[in-house]
């Protein structure tokens, strides 16, 4: 098997380093290399959000002594496409393979997903698939073809999404943050809607026109 | 309101006025505004 052969040349070139295999199914094959690592998108691609839990707990209840990285996630986001409600979870989901990707939805799938990585810490590492947009020739989703849309930034780099703010706040703690989320949806049909803020501040307030809301 | 572990605030279905909605966050680490304009 390949892996087996590229798993001892790895080892062969550099004993010292570990090797990893990131993989979307589950196999014997994962137990090859020294750490494994699964590409999984619930809640975009398939599933729920929250069947991320379930999936992983289920491998750690069959393999104890075994760590699982999580090598890809994410989901799509369009900054031109909007919602004003955060809900990730609820049917119908924007088709990830069709051009319907509000940002909202990827906020929604990020804020979920970093709380469950963290409760989980026989997770040795995670990789937001993507930091930025990218050329993905084929591909006809969200409000660009040929991009993959799961980027935290935009394509060009100027625009950072909301989801980023949400990782910025949590794991830069050196730089104060307070981001609001949705800014750009100006223009609106619905007078209700959730509203969010990420920030490294212990507590946030909200004003609508001068006048706090809920405090 | 508290921000949680995740430093996310949420508001969940905030009335909106129909027209020009001036929308700030005001932290202690700063704050951040926005211009929403309801059309039904």
């Amino acid at each position: 098997m390949i892996t087996s052969e590229l798993n001892d040349i790895a080892h062969q070139l550099d004993p010292s380093r570990m090797t990893v295999c990131a993989n979307n199914v589950e196999g014997s094959f994962n137990f090859i290399t020294d750490a494994m690592a699964f590409n999984k998108y619930f809640g975009w691609y398939y599933n729920k959000v929250e069947d991320f839990g379930p999936f992983y707990d289920n491998l750690h209840a069959k393999y104890p002594n075994t760590k699982f990285g999580l090598s890809e996630y994410g989901a799509g986001a369009s900054i031109t496409q909007h919602v004003s409600q955060f809900v990730p979870e609820e049917d119908p989901r924007p088709s990830s393979r069709g051009p319907w990707h509000p940002e909202e939805k990827q906020t929604a799938y990020h804020i979920s997903h970093i709380k469950m990585i963290a409760e989980r810490d026989y997770i040795w590492g995670t990789f937001v698939w993507n930091m930025f947009d990218f050329g993905s020739k084929g591909r006809n989703e969200g409000d660009t073809p040929n991009i993959n849309d799961k980027g935290l930034v935009t394509y060009d780099r100027k625009i950072r999404k909301d989801a980023f703010y949400l990782y910025k706040a949590n794991w830069n703690k050196k730089e104060k943050t307070t981001h609001l989320c949705s800014k750009d949806y100006t223009d609106r049909k619905e007078d209700v809607t959730d509203i969010i803020a990420f920030t490294t501040a212990p507590s946030a307030s909200l004003f609508i026109n001068g006048k706090q809301i809920g405090k | 309101m508290n921000t949680d572990k995740y430093a996310t605030v949420i508001w969940k279905n905030v009335k909106l006025n129909v027209g020009k909605n001036i929308v700030e966050i005001r932290t202690s680490d700063g704050n951040d505004t926005a211009e929403w304009t309801v059309k039904i």
